[in-house]
């Protein structure tokens, strides 16, 4: 029984070191993806010229872990009484996941997006793709070194109140 | 529904909702200019469009959100048709831009510092085309190459496009080159417009290159093109005709004096066309003023 409880408290001290580092590993996850996106979104805009609403909705699709964020403001410009910046201000509110350097990097973008020529948009989505690529990067090195390190503290405390128990 | 109650957006579509319903029915076009009130025009009147009392006042921030909201913030696909000086939304509607030209090697690229939007209702009236055709087979006018010539508000495209439907449901195979998608009103790939089972429709295309385009691909009985006056266009309207594809076209053309109107008497003079329908707006738009019939005569038109 003593064994069982033991086995418990070390399976729920690595799951709460998860739960606590899932915010900084989903950071990233999203980073990566927006970085993806906008990728995307430079020959659907550029080169196919696909309305901004059919842009982002392949996008969506493309993309699972953004996909709750693009529906919101394809649905948000459908409803044509706000423009694409607040929108898209309204649906990362929701990603308590991001910095506001994040987000303000993607609303810069999204305040440009659509009201140039095809190059302008082209260069105006290279360029936040380079700046999403520089906070990627720097999430992978931070944002996953402070994971690890929460669940590693976190699981071996379980651990460690195992040993002083038995 | 109409479309001033969706394409504008708040609070402009707020204003325009508490119109009267007669108003709202009569209203041709709504121009936002930079900062002086927002102005209604009616086939007979204008109003400034005002909000419980007060008139609306948009200033260039509010003409770039609309003209953004209207084209769903997608101007990059809208770059030539913002260059030549409007936009076209579903169902045909125009939309008139008038901003800053910007040039780039020697040529207008597109337009910045927007000062002003003219959003025109594209109407479509069915059953008007036939008593036209009617009236020209009547006074024995032969062919089906038409030109129709008119001012602006006249008319001209409302009657094209039901022209474009009559040969349509009577079976005849009809191309038409909208250029501006304003025949067909044609929008993300679905007509605006019912044209019949018979028509195709190239939209975008130049003139010239689409009307060579559908003689050699689409094989067509009649190709029905608007606004034409173009330096190409009569080289593709001879090779069609040398085809032996019938043309229904319009012309800008304010009076009936040719010698005063090189376009027209050019068009004239080439002899592609067995009659010219001149409009006019009175006693409303799509009056038939005159005809001119082939061999020249100037057929009179009886009062309505």
């Amino acid at each position: 029984m003593r064994w069982l409880g033991a086995f418990f408290v070390v399976i729920a001290a690595v799951w709460l070191g998860r739960a606590v580092a899932r915010p900084f590993r989903r950071r990233v996850q999203l980073l990566e993806a927006w970085v993806k996106c906008v990728g995307f979104l430079v020959p659907a805009i550029s080169w196919r010229q696909a309305t901004l609403s059919q842009a982002l909705q392949e996008a969506a699709i493309t993309y699972p872990i953004l996909r709750s964020q693009l529906e919101s403001v394809v649905d948000l410009l459908a409803t044509r009484a706000t423009d694409i910046s607040q929108a898209f201000a309204q649906s990362l509110a929701g990603e308590s996941a991001l910095h506001p350097r994040d987000r303000e990097v993607l609303i810069d973008m999204a305040a440009k997006l659509g009201s140039s020529a095809p190059d302008y948009q082209k260069e105006m989505l290279r360029s936040t793709e380079m700046l999403l690529k520089e906070l990627a990067s720097d999430a992978r090195v931070e944002d996953l070194k402070q994971a690890r390190l929460l669940e590693s503290l976190i699981s071996l405390s379980g651990v460690a109140l195992v040993i002083l128990l038995l | 529904m109409e479309p001033w109650l969706y394409l504008p957006p708040h609070p402009w579509r707020d204003a325009i909702a508490e119109l009267d319903p007669g108003v709202l029915r009569r209203l041709e076009e709504i121009r936002f200019r930079v900062d002086v009130p927002v102005m209604l025009y009616t086939d007979a009147s204008w109003m400034p469009l005002c909000y419980q009392g007060v008139p609306v006042i948009s200033g260039a921030d509010d003409i770039r959100r609309i003209l953004s909201i209207l084209v769903d913030h997608s101007l990059y696909a809208r770059m030539e048709e913002l260059r030549q000086g409007y936009i076209t939304l579903p169902g045909g509607h125009r939309v008139g831009v008038a901003g800053r030209a910007v040039w780039q090697d020697g040529r207008i690229v597109t337009q910045t510092e927007i000062t002003g939007l003219n959003i025109r209702y594209a109407h479509d009236i069915s059953g008007i085309a036939a008593s036209l055709i009617e009236r020209l087979r009547k006074w024995g006018v032969e062919g089906n190459s038409w030109l129709i010539a008119a001012p602006p508000r006249a008319g001209k495209t409302t009657l094209l496009r039901d022209v474009a439907r009559w040969f349509s449901r009577d079976g005849w195979r009809v191309v038409v080159v909208d250029e501006r998608s304003e025949i067909a009103g044609a929008s993300a790939g679905h007509r605006g417009f019912d044209l019949g089972h018979h028509v195709d429709v190239l939209q975008g295309w130049s003139k010239p290159e689409g009307i060579i385009t559908a003689i050699r691909t689409l094989g067509p009985d009649l190709i029905v093109v608007d606004e034409l006056g173009g330096d190409d266009d009569l080289a593709a309207l001879l090779q069609a005709r040398h085809a032996g594809v019938e043309v229904i076209g319009t012309l800008h053309a304010r009076n009936l004096a040719a010698e005063r109107n090189p376009r027209l008497e050019q068009l004239w003079e080439s002899q592609l066309f067995d009659a010219v329908v001149f409009l006019g707006r009175n006693p409303g738009p799509g009056s038939v003023r005159t005809i001119w019939s082939s061999k020249g005569l100037e057929i009179p038109v009886k009062k309505a």
